[in-house]
């Protein structure tokens, strides 16, 4: 099929019958807004060629078909700033004619139409890619020999002379019972160079939109709904990052596990260490999908020492001894002495609590998260993180900086497609999708040209 | 294929203010539309193109056009200053 205008002969010689739609079709292009003249050929009631079908790409009734130079303006523009300046700039950028200017719901609507295609095209690739390597596409193991091909256990260390150095250089001026001991040490520490990658995951919310307006005197909802997107950073050896976004854990887990198969990352030997926040759904979720290898999970020192001010501030009475303890309390827990920590806190004297409920919150969460609880002042001696604050940065830039300001509120499939175009754009991904509909899902893909 | 585009600047009387401005730019072929499936890859390629010799074409003509303002007004300065002497 030739994209020209078919001449009388032409149509004469297809003996069908011609039917010219002048300006049917209608293209948002960045060049302007096109009006383009359409032909059907019919042979009595069947449709044999149009220009509308065979030529352009299909669009619903009364819709315009965008060209990727527009969609890369109508797309990125709502990543940064509202809808509303969003419009107005990108009607100032085109130069639009009044009747052709380019509505706030028009571009709020690609942008949640195209998200939702990226997150379909995602979990569709994530499967697959799970499928090639042995998983079924929930995540369960369906076929252990290409499972076993596909990933290698073995671990990197750092060498246990460096290890004993830095803890002897650690211990140089300390007191006896803070001196770190090799033997009560239970982890190993990781050789930074020959990881299989630092994973830092967290759940962002923002609040969700109503879906009606309160009715006058109807009683005030106790808690304000909140919309969840789950974001993950994830860090290779050579510091190459990729950032992915979905609206679940469970989902976030098939998407990581897979990146990390089709980057051959679980092949190479090294160890696979997750920073987490300590929130219990994501601690399940990681144990549930990666158990067939042993990998890490750190719990991020800013937030245990949060936990900890949060809850002792509501669990004892009076400054001074409050902030005593509280250093005192992180002092061990630096050091990865959760025991001490916690006989610390079960010592306190009965006539400073002001709520107990809260200080047995606190043992039991640090009970529940030992596992997850390292020797951090190792750990940052060795030069290893201790943090997931790349992800809180992502989190920044994908979520918090765009949605997250006063009187915003957002629906669920409007809060993740911008999240998700955003993280398209950071991971360098938006030139590949733009053209082709296809994500590389590689670091670095923004380096590589995409095929035209 | 190719497009050329040409700015010419002219005075009222019709005459040149300015050389015309030409840039040739290459163009997909009407061919190369195959179908829905490639419309928007061989459409962008156009319209990129097209858009920078578009901005390109333009600049320059300003450009020239510029020049020529700057260049008219600054005999009129000479001439005032001549005439206070």
């Amino acid at each position: 099929m030739r994209w020209v205008k078919k001449t009388q002969s032409e149509l004469n010689v297809q003996k069908g019958e011609a039917i010219e739609r002048p300006k049917e079709y209608i293209i948002e292009a960045e060049v302007g807004q096109l009006e383009i003249d359409t032909f059907e050929i019919t042979k009595g009631s069947r449709k044999i060629f149009s220009t509308k079908r065979d030529v352009f790409p299909e669009t619903g009734p009364r819709e315009h078909h965008k060209t990727v130079c527009f969609r890369e303006l109508a797309l990125f523009y709502p990543c940064d700033e509202p809808y509303r300046k969003s419009a107005l700039k990108l009607n100032r950028a085109l130069r639009r004619k009044k009747g052709q200017e380019v509505r706030v719901r028009t571009m709020a609507n690609l942008v949640e139409r195209e998200g939702e295609q990226i997150q379909a095209y995602v979990e569709k690739k994530a499967e697959r890619i799970l499928e090639n390597h042995g998983w079924s596409s929930n995540g369960s193991i369906a076929d252990q020999k290409k499972v076993v091909e596909s990933i290698k256990e073995e671990e990197v260390i750092l060498a246990q002379e460096k290890v004993c150095q830095m803890i002897e250089e650690l211990n140089r001026g300390q007191e006896k019972e803070k001196h770190i001991d090799l033997e009560d040490v239970h982890e190993t520490f990781e050789d930074p160079i020959a990881i299989k990658a630092n994973i830092s995951i967290d759940g962002v919310c923002c609040k969700k939109q109503k879906a009606k307006g309160r009715k006058k005197g109807s009683p005030a909802k106790e808690k304000r709904e909140m919309v969840d997107n789950t974001v993950a950073h994830i860090q290779n050896k050579e510091s190459k990052t990729y950032t992915a976004v979905s609206p679940t854990v469970s989902q976030m887990m098939t998407i990581v596990l897979a990146f990390l198969l089709s980057n051959g990352l679980l092949s190479e030997p090294g160890s696979l260490v997750f920073f987490t926040d300590g929130a219990r759904d994501l601690r399940s979720a990681i144990q549930d999908m990666f158990r067939f290898l042993p990998f890490k999970i750190i719990l991020d020192w800013y937030h245990l020492e949060k936990k900890c001010k949060d809850l002792l501030s509501m669990a004892i009475n009076g400054k001074q001894i409050k902030s005593q303890l509280l250093h005192e309390l992180l002092t061990w827990l630096w050091l990865g002495k959760v025991d001490r920590a916690m006989d610390l806190l079960r010592t306190v004297k009965e006539d400073t609590i002001k709520n107990k409920k809260e200080l047995e919150n606190l043992i039991n969460y640090l009970c529940r998260n030992r596992s997850c609880i390292p020797c951090y002042a190792l750990r940052k001696k060795l030069g290893l993180r201790v943090s997931s604050n790349q992800v809180e940065k992502a989190n920044d830039v994908v979520v918090s900086n765009r949605q997250k300001h006063n009187g915003m509120s957002w629906s669920a499939e409007g809060s993740t497609s911008l999240a998700t175009l955003t993280a398209l754009r950071c991971n360098g991904e938006d030139r590949q999708w733009l053209l082709n509909c296809d994500i590389r899902f590689q670091f670095d893909a923004g380096a590589q040209k995409p095929a035209a | 294929m190719k497009m050329r585009i040409s700015v010419t600047i002219e005075d009222e009387d019709e005459s040149a203010f300015t050389e015309p401005t030409i840039m040739e730019v290459s163009i997909p072929r009407v061919e190369a539309f195959t179908g829905p499936e490639v419309f928007d890859q061989v459409f962008e390629q156009y319209e990129r193109e097209v858009l920078e010799a578009r901005n390109g074409v333009v600049e320059e003509a300003t450009e020239k056009y510029l020049s020529a303002v700057g260049k008219k007004n600054a005999v009129g300065v000479e001439c005032t200053k001549r005439r206070s002497h």
